[in-house]
């Protein structure tokens, strides 16, 4: 428990795990403190509800838990479809005045892009958020299927990065599209995957095999799909295990150094080895049920080559890569022999990673992309740390990590706060919403808590009539109509 | 209301009356050790919960996350059944990984566990050694 009665009010900006979490060790360790918690859209829960993948119900079930925090509505309060900082919402200064503190734990709603000239004119380029956004139906660009993704015509896919994104990707398109009906899919999600006939996907990494980013759970899951083979190429692989990487996966080099080393086996065992081009032809032009997974590795994009009337991607141009550098801070850079090849997609997907925006008021790292702190207390441009203002999750150390290290940081986060607390560095306020919902325009409508559950049943309701857990509300304006 | 703190257990521990077994968790960075009264079949995430010891359970118990990572005592890890395969896939990502290390969810307590210590790995930078990095009066 924090060793202080003070009255302090915290806002958290941001509904996602950092944020909940947050919240969470706040209220737990806490007697006269509160919480409110901001989010731009009507929803709460952030990439639970949008990022997480529609066949992993297991790992929604923290849902129940933040649900749990925002139920305690004498100490917590929703304040959904509020922007703040951007988007002509709260500034950050009003915010800070009204507030004991400020966790900014918004995430990263932005994405790295290739640096190809035509990535954002082609069709059929995505990045890996507009993907999720769309099989999770968030809220934010919606794809348009038939014209977009053109699934019925689509048999040759690419995904540039192997992160579990991209594994979340490549699942969703592989699996019979009958075994997400009975979670939270939206239904039209489901109708278009039911025209997939897709048989070849890339899931293109630019450094080696030990180097892959995704996770054994997730490639063991893919295995285990019905009619899915796995294949990498002979070659890359074993140009993959230089002595810098098999070091890498030593015991002793890293804590992680046991899982690159299982995951390493485990593709070994699982995988089929393609050995020449020929090879490879008959495998993707083969005529059987079976859909091909190519995990590609030391290659690099470097064109996307498209037919010039449809203006869509057909190919993309891939570079050879090597490995080079010390163990543990290996790069990729192009194989000096110049050796370039071209595989066939009409969809090509870039899953190369999220990356946080900046908000107007709050110092910004623009290489890392992430707001510069200490121990989670946010630093002015001086470098100096300013008590009462905080981030904790993507935002804080970058858009990567399991769910456990979101919580770890979060925690960490915390403890800078209680410190602060302790030392009576904070300001006590009683902020009532009234003075909250004063700096909200008035054309905006914001969404409590009770808002949210009547939205949150209304989705369960339409859910259970087709037999799902719940079906989401694809359109913002639909979501505030309910609880007009 | 009250927020409720734990997901996990049936949220109180067992009684004298129910001879419950004795042992221990250890916060590895303060260390702090905590007694705690477990049944027998309970999981130690269950008996962490029940106890109010902090332990996440992210994914209630259904072997998605790795937020219950337990630390044991090398006896008591050598008797267990092995982990199954979705569980070591998880430990692999666990922070603090060490050769006796268990997802809390997956361990159930028996007679033989009476005195032990579990550990739960040290959760982060302990930030209050580097005080001198920090300016804490503004």
């Amino acid at each position: 428990m924090v060793r202080s009665n003070k009255e302090y009010r915290f806002a958290i900006v941001g509904s996602g795990p950092a944020g909940f979490y947050c919240g969470k060790q706040i209220l737990k360790n806490t007697k006269n403190v509160r919480v409110d918690i901001f989010d731009r859209n009507p929803h709460p829960f952030g990439l639970v509800r949008t990022g997480v993948a529609p066949d992993h119900p297991e790992m929604k079930k923290i849902e129940k838990d933040y649900q749990e925090i925002l139920r305690d509505t004498e100490r917590c309060r929703f304040f959904g479809n509020v922007w703040v900082g951007t988007n002509n919402g709260i500034p950050i200064e009003k915010l800070r005045e009204l507030y004991s503190g400020v966790v900014l734990a918004y995430g990263a709603t932005s994405e790295r892009k290739l640096g190809l000239p035509n990535e954002e004119s082609l069709r059929g380029v995505f990045s890996s958020r507009q993907m999720a956004n769309w099989y999770n139906g968030s809220l934010d660009d919606i794809l348009d299927p038939e014209q977009d993704l053109d699934l019925q015509n689509l048999k040759d896919m690419a995904i540039i990065g192997n992160g579990n994104v991209a594994m979340d990707i490549s699942r969703v398109l592989l699996k019979n599209p009958k075994l997400l009906q009975p979670f939270d899919a939206p239904t039209p999600v489901i109708e278009q995957l039911m025209k997939l006939k897709l048989k070849n996907l890339s899931v293109i990494g630019r450094r080696g095999v030990i180097q892959s980013a995704f996770t054994i759970k997730e490639i063991r899951e893919i295995s285990r799909i019905e009619n899915v083979q796995l294949y990498m190429f002979r070659e890359e692989y074993d140009q993959s295990r230089n002595d810098q990487s098999i070091e890498e996966t030593g015991a002793g080099f890293s804590p992680l150094s046991r899982g690159w080393h299982r995951r390493t086996e485990f593709l070994k065992e699982t995988c089929k080895f393609i050995d020449s081009i020929e090879q490879y032809q008959d495998i993707t032009h083969s005529r059987n049920d079976t859909k091909n997974l190519f995990l590609r590795y030391l290659q690099n994009p470097i064109e996307l080559l498209s037919n010039q009337i449809s203006n869509r991607i057909n190919k993309v141009r891939l570079q050879k890569m090597v490995l080079e550098g010390e163990v543990g801070h290996q790069r990729a850079v192009p194989d000096p022999q110049n050796i370039q090849s071209e595989i066939e997609c009409q969809l090509l997907v870039k899953s190369i990673g999220y990356q946080s925006r900046p908000i107007e008021g709050v110092t910004f790292n623009s290489q890392t992309c992430t707001i510069p702190h200490q121990y989670g207390c946010i630093l002015d441009k001086n470098g100096q740390i300013q008590p009462g203002f905080y981030v904790a999750g993507w935002l804080k150390r970058g858009p990567n990590g399991i769910i456990d290290a979101t919580l770890r940081d979060s925690v960490e986060t915390f403890r800078i706060i209680k410190h602060h607390m302790e030392c009576d560095d904070l300001q006590e306020k009683n902020t009532t919403v009234e003075e909250v919902l004063k700096l909200i325009p008035s054309d905006q409508k914001s969404v409590d808590f009770i808002d949210w559950q009547k939205i949150d049943s209304v989705e369960k309701k339409r859910g259970e009539e087709h037999g799902k857990t719940r079906e989401k509300i694809l359109v913002k304006e639909d979501m505030l109509k309910i609880i007009k | 209301m009250q927020v409720r703190q734990f997901s996990c257990g049936i949220g109180y521990p067992p009684k004298p009356e129910e001879n419950p077994v004795r042992f221990s968790f250890l916060y590895t960075k303060e260390n702090d050790k905590q007694e705690v009264l477990a049944r027998e079949g309970e999981t130690l995430l269950e008996v962490a919960h029940n106890n109010k010891i902090e332990l996440e359970g992210a994914c209630e118990q259904s072997l998605a996350c790795s937020t219950c990572h337990v630390i044991l005592e090398e006896e008591i890890f050598e008797n267990l059944e092995s982990p199954k395969e979705e569980e070591e896939d998880l430990l692999d990502l666990a922070y603090g990984l060490t050769l006796t290390s268990r997802l809390g969810c997956q361990v159930k307590v028996t007679r033989a566990m009476e005195g032990m210590l579990v550990k739960l790995p040290s959760n982060t930078r302990n930030f209050y050694v580097d005080k001198n990095k920090l300016d804490l009066h503004k």
